[in-house]
């Protein structure tokens, strides 16, 4: 392959499949241990100053492939699709970065529903510390809800939604705050400091917004690591004792064999899965797939009488921690509170979907976009059997079929979403807001490949080894054993840095 | 007649708070699309046409002109795709084609007319069925629900994207920064503008 500096005969010590929020960090872990190791990423390398706020130009880093989406409640992917290029869904993630509440590890002990996490939040929290200080996380200190939790930088300033959230909840007695963002607001490292733009989703421009493509992924590069863009891997060889020996990939029409002595898999929940049924490797205990979860993303929006702009400013700057386990809960689990400012086609498309309106009074809704005023929830998800990705009768990229995303809520997930309902209309409306709405949403791809202490009901060991094929790994959002109520990315990357650790300690030991 | 943008919004797009790659963007976005139908049949993109003015009309927003959403959307589903579909339905450009003939065959039978040639009584009757799930043929009542849902979201996107509309309605969104420099936003927060957003 052209311009690719290992040969592809030539084993690699590890070759990883993804760059995203799992891919990135391991990988330049392994490149400073002085590994020898590749990463394909399926989609380009982009260049962070040509981005552009325009929605539909941007959607060229969303995952464009189809998938077909099924269940009671179907996900509707579009932009808040997975990511596609060297950086993965970090490229156009909102930045939010709450740490997972502790008692989310460990939400079958605590009601009987659910998993446990294989370990608690005090085996993740050194790693997640590593990460926050090597990317740049700017929060208040002290942070409410963890008086212990360090900040690299400084809040940005509040947009009118973080304002309008703060005072509802004052109100209302509930505490929040300028929440967790990952981003600075001090230049640094060639990166500039948050200008307030509010286009985080298309991608940032100056480099504030703390992602894996302006951190791991240059150290990694700077240490050694190769990285090529345009690779979609679609085949993974092994040998007679079943050891995984290399991956086949497309680039440009032509497959290629890259030899590898130990794999990683990083492709996200949903391509991950779709990657292992079709190859029908590391799925001896049938739970390849399966499992698949999405946070109960419910959003509320109304409008101010004052101008709100609601493209304006770092997009979700308050939280409220407060629904972790609210009092009056019929569910189990909690959820997130962060207010919303949106860029106008997202926006748009959340009136289109949600509000069931047409005509006349779609138009006139669509003219009040700068005095929408919105909140959005974040809360877990318990796995269900009918949840998962298959693959579908379709052929797709490579001749892959295309994965079929099976997604229903359950009673849980029902219960919790018209809780949020209930709050986040309290919220606006005592922050003045009128003309309320709100829409039921998901978000996130969690599970399809769960990481336990058990073979039978899991498909990767707790450090995200398979069960069954000793150099294969998984470090993705598939291994989360529950969804948690937290945004995601901060855990996958300290899960990714705990995996490197562990693999070079076992490298050489069978 | 197409919509042109207020002066002020074009000057916020000639401005340097806007990159050269954005106002290509929207430059290119400000002219009609060539070459429609693309992937729609001819009566298809009739169809739709007649559709879309009682979806999301635009009224006297630009006097008498009109953004061809239609032809936006039948350019849109030649490109390649947004990466998902509901399930249940076809390929979008298929779901288009027999979404809108089922709607059209629906309108035939109530109303004794296709849906170009329906009043806007009669086909604001037929969109309220749509939505309701009252309407099959080619597709049952629950896919069309979710075609319907498509048809929006596509709808509301093409419009929003276009400088005419983010012109009439004020919208700063596109001036996140310039070339040589990345300004973007000072004046944050509820009923503040910057002194280049006080004519929008
Ligand atoms: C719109 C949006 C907003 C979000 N906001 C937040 C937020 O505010 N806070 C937060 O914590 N999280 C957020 N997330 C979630 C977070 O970004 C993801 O959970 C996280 O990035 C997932 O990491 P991952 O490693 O599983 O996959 P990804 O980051 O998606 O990386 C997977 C990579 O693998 C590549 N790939 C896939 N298949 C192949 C293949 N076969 N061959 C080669 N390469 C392949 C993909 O192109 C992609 O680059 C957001 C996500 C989205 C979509
Ligand atoms: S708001 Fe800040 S972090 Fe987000 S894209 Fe703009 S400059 Fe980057």
């Amino acid at each position: 392959m052209k311009g690719a500096r290992h040969a592809l005969t030539d084993p690699v010590d590890v070759l990883v499949i993804g760059t995203g929020a799992g891919g990135a960090p391991v990988l330049a872990e392994l490149a400073r241990a002085g590994l020898k190791v590749v990463a394909l990423e399926a989609g380009p390398r982009f260049t962070a100053r040509d981005y552009t706020p325009d929605e539909i130009t941007a959607a060229t880093f969303y995952w464009r492939e189809e998938r077909l989406s099924a269940g009671e409640t179907p996900q509707a992917f579009g932009g808040n699709n997975s990511g596609f290029g060297v950086g993965g869904s970090m490229l156009h993630y909102g930045a939010f970065m709450p740490r997972i509440d502790a008692r989310d590890f460990h939400l079958f002990s605590e009601t009987g529903q659910g998993v446990d996490w294989p370990f608690g939040r005090d085996t993740l929290l050194p790693y997640m510390e590593r990460v926050e200080e090597e990317i740049g996380v700017s929060g208040p200190m002290p942070y409410p809800w963890e008086p212990t939790r360090r900040f690299t930088d400084a809040p940005p300033p509040r947009n009118a939604a973080a304002e309008a959230m703060l005072r509802g909840c004052a109100a209302l007695g509930i505490r929040a705050s300028d929440g967790p963002a990952a981003l600075i607001t001090r230049a640094r490292n060639g990166r500039g400091a948050c200008v307030n733009c509010g286009a985080c989703h298309q991608g940032c421009r100056n480099g504030a917004k703390s992602g894996v493509d302006n951190s791991f992924l240059r150290r990694a590069e700077q240490d050694g690591a190769e990285i090529r863009p345009g690779c979609f891997a679609h085949g993974i060889e092994t040998n007679a004792a079943g050891r995984v020996t290399g991956v086949v990939y497309r680039h440009e029409g032509v497959d290629y064999r890259q030899a590898c002595g130990t794999l990683i898999l990083a492709a996200g929940a949903v391509e991950t899965a779709r990657l292992l049924l079709h190859t029908g490797l590391a799925n001896r205990s049938g739970q390849v797939g399966r499992n698949y979860m999405a946070h109960v993303s419910t959003q509320v929006w109304g409008r101010l009488p004052e101008e709100t702009r609601p493209n304006k400013g770092y997009p979700s700057l308050a939280i409220t921690e407060e629904m972790m386990r609210p009092a009056d809960a019929d569910f189990v689990g909690g959820y997130l509170i962060q207010s919303l400012g949106m860029m106008p086609l997202t926006w748009a498309t959340n009136v289109a979907r949600g509000r069931g309106l047409w005509g006349p009074d779609l138009t006139r809704a669509l003219a009040g976009y700068n005095h929408a005023v919105g909140l959005g929830a974040h809360g877990d998800c318990l796995p269900h059997d009918g949840n998962r990705v298959t693959l579908s009768d379709e052929p797709g990229m490579a001749s892959v079929p295309k994965p079929l995303i099976s997604f229903s809520y359950g009673a849980n997930e029902r219960a919790m979403h018209a809780h949020a309902e209930r709050t986040l209309r309290a919220i606006l409306a005592a922050a003045g807001a009128e003309d309320i709405w709100a829409m039921p949403r998901d978000a996130h791809m969690i599970g399809t490949c769960r990481m336990g202490n058990d073979p039978e009901s899991s498909v990767v060991d707790p450090f995200g080894r398979s069960h069954d094929i000793e150099n294969l790994w998984i470090c993705d959002h598939s291994v989360f054993p529950s969804a948690t109520a937290a945004n995601p990315a901060l855990a996958i990357m300290a899960l990714s840095l705990r995996m490197a650790e562990n693999l070079t300690a076992r490298r050489g030991r069978p | 007649m197409i919509p042109e943008s207020p002066s002020t919004f074009r000057a916020l797009l000639e401005s340097d708070h806007v990159t050269a790659r954005t106002r290509a963007v929207m430059a290119a976005r400000a002219k009609p699309v060539s070459g429609a139908p693309r992937a729609l049949s001819a009566e298809g993109l009739e169809r739709l046409r007649a559709l879309l003015d009682g979806v999301l009309p635009q009224g006297d927003l630009f006097g008498d002109a009109r953004i061809d959403l239609a032809e936006r959307i039948d350019a849109r589903l030649a490109g390649p795709g947004d990466g998902w579909r509901f399930a249940i339905l076809p390929p979008d450009a298929i779901a288009y084609e027999q979404a809108l003939a089922t709607l059209d065959a629906a309108g035939r039978d109530s109303f004794g007319a296709g849906l170009p040639a329906l009043d806007a009584a009669a086909r604001d009757r037929l969109i309220a069925r749509l939505a309701e799930g009252t309407i099959s043929g080619l597709l049952d009542g629950a896919q069309m629900q979710r075609w319907f849902s498509d048809l929006r979201a596509d709808a509301v996107q093409e419009f929003m994207a276009h400088p005419a509309v983010q012109g009439a309605f004020g919208i700063s969104a596109v001036a996140t920064g310039g070339d040589r420099e990345i300004q973007g936003f000072e004046e944050i927060g509820a009923d503040r503008r910057e002194r280049w957003e006080a004519g929008l």
